[in-house]
């Protein structure tokens, strides 16, 4: 083979070709844990359909950025995000909090753009029915065990501001790898209830037949799945109400969508608005169906306006909250 | 036997048999390339199986998933660079092999090994079935706590000839693994303001930085890897390998059993499996084998059996829980719900045929994997045989670029580079790197299964069987050891360059008191443990300090150390790292080749050759398989 005529040519013409392979037209969705979970879910869905809703149908690509439960990425994406709306990521909504929580924490949801949240469901506390416990009241008095992962996820906020509110005597079990690892402790015996765990991933399988829901963790009601009561009822006293509901609020936005404070006003609202259209697309919709996601989109305005109402919130409250979570 | 056969039938049925195969091809291609494996390729795959009905889903799903670990055995064998991190135990006595001229042999003996390994796996997945709950859920943290002591009692095997240095190496790998948010107060270790190191290093980048940047250091200055001719006999080699797997099959079988187990443990980690499994055989070296490290088989064929081994334990919590035992397993899952598939207890009855194929096509995938490895065995090991120079740099474009893929960031290939000097020095003064990656895997377990045991059952779990058996078989091998290197203290052979040798356990000895201090302000669980670890390496660090000082005069002999020629291999890193970044990641590695061909005198076909094949390979998988978001170039 002749490389002066043929082979060299083609190097140079491969190189040329390799050099404008760029990242300018891919988005990339970037989540905040692991590979598999509930937030990895939530974004190959709308990574599959989100594109032909942008301008110029970029290749939406799924990117895992794990760590800190998501803290880590928030911060990325507030330090040094792209501003172009190349870079999207998808944290924890208990961040939207951390102001009020833990103002030390390392992050401030006033330096990111929210562009929406897919999801408001409420969150359960949950127990396995041969632990033989029947109710959250007599689990809170008990000298059980909850599972928690960090002290930061909201398995141990949800857990220790229940504690607090309803004077319980239970211990919070730290540092499991996982929701799942909780799991298999509770069917073990190790821990009796997991607070914090989604419908759709209660819904799973058969574990509505396995498992009591002992009681409904959000803000406003959606119903009782089965019996269990909801949390925020179990407390009388209104200024221990406010605080509870002010841990309670992140399952107001679930599953947010964020991109660096620097992104142009123009750009952010095209992204709600392919966020919006995504969410109302027709065939998204029956994707999420056979997927089993459950999608409830809140525009990122509205997000904003909420995190930015927490922060206004009665100074003794936000302090009685932050006691709690303690 | 009736649900048997139509299980086998749906298998061989020609729509989905083609699935199998594409699955395992892709697989062996994954397994091949360093830094990337299974999690990667079922992220890749998932997305296509949407469209495809559930047997031929789960054909290349787990056709992919079961095979990674097959492959992963050519780069570690041949070049001394794990494909995943599945094979960095392999790497030992597999790459050594490759060295005297036995690549064929250490191949041909690695996958039969995988293959009995992966279908016994299958096999006690099948017969664990009915059992596997009540056993899973008979096992705490107590036990799994106990498991990883005894697992770090392993760490006296893998030292080689000095035991106190085996066990300063391996506090020095769990003090690396403590870096990043602690798990319990979310606080900073050791991260040095960076949020990179928040997670820790990334596991794949530390096993190519200790294992694959020393070797082809090595490689590149003896020329090539195969030193001196051989006798070119390697498919006689490679029956020999296999017939060496079929002797030791009590060893393939306990290794597989190793693995199986350790799989359907949620929470142990994969990482950890073969390091155990490999410790395991190392306890039982007769007198009259090699030492391990230094080439003997046995340590190529545990490890290997039990890789492949958990593929099949791991899909058990997720069949019969919805737990997933890893991370490509928790992938899977998600693949069920998109099927429509409903894990859990009742997935055995209602879905019976089902689960049925899907442990048929974890067995029938190794065993192609297998065919396809020993078919290319042959031409495979010629590799053995090519110039260094050609060799060296391909192969470090991948593990370069390997590292890069992870998180995109100039501290990926900082770590790379930082943890490769470290290996280097860790070879070149007679460290025990098996040791620290043992001590690496098994920290952070150690950790958190103590905290977890302790807040559930206070010291209760002291008395609880296994832990017993355990920590009493543990303490005899401790004890074993110790009256056995006692005895044979007289005996030492040839010691390390002294200065260096020393310079280093200072630094060890800074490193133990600086790690100390910095950490006193960081709340109680945060600290207790890494505090204890630094204080242990400093302790250690100082007696060896003064050992060296007093043995000072003894006259030894001293190895030699060829510090310039790794001091140009780390260089040659640098040029890549920085082509990579300045100019992207495709053109990047391709005007690396070019340059480094251009220096060394590559004919012009064979440049053209090098230069295209990389450039098409890399963008084949990281740009039109896996589209991804690579970062800008900093030139343009």
């Amino acid at each position: 083979m002749n490389f002066r005529k043929f082979l060299m040519p083609l190097t140079l013409a491969a190189l040329a070709v390799a050099a404008p392979v760029r990242a300018a037209d891919t988005v990339a969705l970037q989540v905040g844990y692991g590979p598999g979970g509930s937030f990895d879910i939530m974004a190959r869905l709308f990574a599959d359909h989100l594109g032909k809703h942008l301008d110029g149908n970029p290749t939406v690509v799924v990117e895992n950025v794990p760590g800190a439960g998501s803290l880590k990425l928030a911060r990325l994406i507030a330090d040094k995000g792209a501003t172009d709306g190349s870079q999207i990521g998808t944290i924890s909504g208990a961040l939207g909090l951390m102001p009020v929580f833990d103002p030390e924490g390392g992050f401030d949801p006033a330096n990111v753009r929210y562009i929406a949240s897919a999801s408001k469901e409420s969150s359960y506390c949950i127990t396995p029915k041969s632990s033989g416990i029947t109710s959250l009241a007599e689990f809170v008095k008990s000298n059980g065990k909850a599972g928690a992962t960090g002290k930061s996820s909201s398995t141990y906020t949800y857990s220790a501001a229940i504690k607090a509110a309803l004077g319980g005597t239970y211990d919070i079990v730290t540092g499991f790898g996982g929701g799942n690892e909780i799991d298999l402790a509770m069917e073990r015996g190790d821990i009796q209830v997991r607070c914090g765990i989604s419908l759709t991933v209660v819904g799973q399988a058969d574990m509505l037949e396995r498992y009591r829901i002992l009681g409904e963790i959000g803000t406003v009601s959606k119903g009782p799945v089965t019996d269990e009561p909801f949390v925020l009822d179990m407390v009388s006293d209104p200024a221990e109400r406010a605080a509870l509901e002010l841990v309670f609020s992140s399952t107001r936005m679930h599953h947010p969508y964020i991109v660096s404070k620097d992104t142009p006003e123009e750009t952010v609202m095209a992204l709600r608005k392919a966020f919006a259209e995504t969410a109302a697309d027709p065939a998204f919709l029956a994707d999420a169906e056979t997927r089993g996601v459950v999608v409830d989109l809140t525009d990122g305005g509205e997000v904003e306006a909420l995190i930015e109402g927490f922060r206004n919130a009665d100074p003794a409250i936000l302090q009685r909250a932050r006691e709690m979570v303690q | 036997m009736d649900i048997f056969l139509t299980a086998l039938a749906e298998l061989f049925a020609p729509g989905h048999f083609v699935y199998l195969l594409g699955g395992v091809v892709l697989g062996l291609v994954i397994g091949v390339i360093p830094g990337i494996g299974g999690l990667f390729g079922l992220t890749i795959l998932v997305p296509l199986t949407y469209t495809l009905d559930p047997i031929a889903a789960f054909s290349l799903l787990l056709g992919m998933a079961s095979v990674t670990t097959t492959s992963d055995t050519v780069p570690a064998v041949l070049i001394g660079v794990p494909g995943t991190v599945g094979a960095a135990a392999t790497v030992l006595d597999g790459h050594a092999l490759a060295k005297k001229g036995e690549a064929a042999r250490a191949l041909g003996a690695a996958y039969s090994a995988s293959m009995i390994g992966g279908v016994f796996g299958a096999i006690l997945l099948s017969l664990a079935l009915p059992v596997m709950r009540p056993v899973v859920l008979l096992l705490n943290y107590g036990d799994l706590l106990a498991i990883t002591i005894f697992g770090l009692t392993l760490v006296a095997m893998l030292s080689g000839q000095d035991q106190l240095k085996g066990l300063l190496a391996a506090c020095l790998g769990a003090l690396v693994a403590c870096a990043g948010l602690d798990p319990h107060e979310g606080a900073e270790r050791w991260t040095f303001d960076l949020l990179y190191l928040w997670d820790g290093v990334p596991v794949a980048i530390v096993f190519l930085g200790i294992f694959g940047i020393p070797e082809l250091a090595t490689i590149l200055r003896r020329d090539r890897v195969l030193q001196g001719e051989s006798d070119d006999h390697d498919r006689r080699k490679l029956v020999q390998g296999m017939g060496e797997t079929l002797r030791n099959w009590r060893l393939v079988l306990r290794s597989g059993g190793i693995g199986a187990m350790l799989g359907a443990l949620p929470g142990v980690g994969v990482t950890v499996i073969e390091w155990l499994a490999y410790g395991d055989a190392a306890r039982s070296r007769k007198p009259d084998e090699p030492e391990f490290g230094t080439g003997n088989i046995r340590g190529v064929i545990a490890p290997e059996s039990a890789n492949n081994a958990k593929e099949g334990g791991s899909l058990l919590p997720t069949l019969a829980f919805g737990i997933p035992g890893s991370a490509p397993m928790s992938i899977l899952l998600g693949a069920f719900a998109l099927h429509g598939i409903v894990p859990g207890p009742r997935m055995l009855d209602e879905q019976a045929p089902l689960v049925i194929t899907m442990i048929l096509t974890i067995a029938l995938a190794n065993v192609l994997a297998t065919g396809f490895c020993l078919g290319l065995t042959p031409l495979l090991a010629k590799i053995a045989r090519v110039r260094a120079t050609t060799l060296v740099p391909l192969a470090l474009v991948f593990v370069v670029f390997g590292a890069f893929q992870y998180n995109k960031d100039v501290f990926d290939l900082i770590f790379l580079l930082a943890f490769g000097v470290l290996g280097i020095m860790m070879r070149g003064l007679g460290w025990s790197r098996p040791a620290f990656a043992l001590g690496f895997v098994l920290g952070p377990n150690l950790e958190s299964f103590f905290f977890l045991s302790y807040q559930i059952s206070g010291w209760d779990w002291l008395t609880q069987p296994l832990v017993v058996v355990c920590l009493a078989v543990a303490a005899s091998i401790v004890l074993r050891q110790l009256l056995k290197s006692y005895r044979s203290r007289s005996e030492r052979g040839v010691v390390p360059p002294k200065q260096a040798d020393l310079a280093f356990l200072v630094l060890l000895l800074g490193l133990g008191v600086a790690g100390f201090v910095s950490l006193v302000s960081l709340p109680f669980a945060a600290k207790v443990f890494p505090s204890g670890l630094a204080a242990i390496t400093a302790a250690l660090a100082a007696a060896l300090v003064l050992r060296a000082v007093l043995r000072w005069r003894e006259s030894t002999e001293q190895s030699a150390w060829p510090v310039g020629a790794d001091l140009r291999f780390l260089l040659l890193v640098i040029v890549l790292g920085a082509a990579l970044l300045s100019l992207g990641h495709l053109l990047g590695p391709a005007a690396f080749i070019l340059g480094v061909g251009l220096f060394f005198g590559y004919s012009p076909r064979h440049l053209a050759f090098a230069t295209l094949g990389v450039t098409s390979v890399l963008w084949l998988l990281f740009d039109v398989a896996t589209p991804q978001n690579w970062p800008a170039p900093l030139l343009f």
